[in-house]
């Protein structure tokens, strides 16, 4: 699944990685892969200006680290981040129960 | 040349700035050297500087346009709470030197501007990126809110820095720590907003929307699809608080006529500026 379906969708699923645990950009494009397992196949570059958006919005925030040898850039999600994370859900869920109730 | 080179290169085309374009090329050098084979999968780099200069663009528009408002929040309380004291500070009907035209008129396109910049950014909010004419009107708004801002700021100082002689000496003292907050959150605002000007989204189409949407259900329903008897409606609501007030300080024909000039800017405004500043088609 690619593009169009995906759109809208984006903001949720790396908000919901992020929420998991604080990551880098490589990190949270591998775990959208192991979650979704494979299903996306977004070209992976486009997570960054996703991931430095939601950062201007405010949803998320991020720092230098130098844990692994390596300078990255960890991204965790805020406390705003959490609040928009609760919503995205659960508007996901009745958007997805309304679907499953028509086309069951 | 090497998918960073060109990267950096498509970014700077693009109008990224410099520290964000280190930031970016370093991000994607680290996730090269987790997977030297992912290069394939990163997408064209001229379509993801595009999409960069989309995405941060509007998001900083959005910015511009909150921040603008959580500026003149503390600003105008304070500045509430100054004029509520003008009587009890002894200032006298005949004294015009601190309510002067600036103030006037700077509260005024301060609340106009700071309103519909902030109802543009709500309405926006979920948009991942908006056109460059939708962030356009967003900018505008700002600088318009912003402006009304630093008029009044210009107007408070020049008020304060003329005693009538007979006023409270605490009354200064008080404008001065007023024009202060406002001076420090009204630079951070323009700041955000310089940041905005210099990073514009690029992506085509109009700026879907007009007064009607922008107020949503804060209009009425048969209202918000025609902007013109919209602002018709709100320039005679604002006359008649203007008059009550008039009627309630026991000067009814001033409150009439002030009511009556104010209703024929908030028009002549609409007329003027309905269109760049994206309330009307």
């Amino acid at each position: 699944m690619s593009g169009e379906p995906l759109k809208g969708h984006l903001d949720g699923m790396i908000l919901a990685v992020v929420a998991s645990a604080p990551a880098h950009g490589y990190e949270v494009i591998e775990e959208l892969k192991r979650r979704s397992r494979g299903t996306f196949s977004l070209p992976e570059g486009t997570v960054y200006p996703a991931l430095h958006r939601l950062e201007s919005d405010g949803l998320l925030a991020s720092s230098w680290s130098d844990g692994s040898g390596r300078r990255r850039r960890v991204y965790r999600l805020t406390r705003r981040g959490g609040a928009a994370l609760q919503m995205r859900r659960s508007e996901w869920q009745r958007f997805s129960r309304a679907v499953e109730s028509v086309l069951a | 040349m090497s998918f960073l080179a060109e990267l950096d290169h498509e970014l700077r085309l693009a109008g990224v700035p410099g520290g964000r374009r280190r930031r970016i090329i370093a991000e994607f050098d680290d996730h090269l050297r987790c997977d030297a084979t992912a290069v394939e999968r990163l997408g064209d780099p001229a379509v993801l500087a595009r999409r960069f200069a989309d995405e941060l663009g509007s998001a900083l528009a959005r910015r511009a346009a909150f921040s603008l408002f959580v500026a003149l929040a503390p600003f105008g309380i304070l500045f509430g709470v100054l004029f509520a004291l003008l009587g009890a500070a002894g200032f006298t009907a005949g004294d015009r030197t601190f309510v002067g035209p600036a103030v006037v008129l700077g509260t005024q396109i301060a609340f106009v501007g700071g309103t519909l910049a902030l109802l543009r950014a709500w309405r926006t909010r979920r948009e991942a990126t908006v056109t460059a004419a939708q962030a356009s009107v967003l900018l505008r708004r700002t600088a318009l809110g912003l402006f009304g801002g630093l008029l009044t700021l210009a107007g408070i100082l020049v008020g304060a820095s003329h005693d009538p002689g007979h006023v409270a000496t605490w009354f200064a003292p008080l404008a001065y720590v007023t024009a202060a907050v406002g001076a420090i959150a009204l630079g951070w605002a323009t700041l955000t907003l310089v940041h905005a000007l210099r990073l514009r989204p690029k992506a085509p189409g109009p700026a879907v929307g007009d007064l009607g949407t922008d107020l949503g259900r804060l209009a009425p329903e048969r209202l918000r699809s025609s902007p013109w008897r919209l602002a018709l409606v709100i320039a005679g609501l604002v006359a008649i608080c203007i008059a009550l007030a008039g009627v309630a300080q026991a000067d009814a024909y001033d409150g009439v006529a002030r009511a009556l000039v104010d209703a024929t800017a908030c028009i002549a405004g609409f007329a003027l500026l309905g269109r760049p500043l994206g309330m009307r088609a």
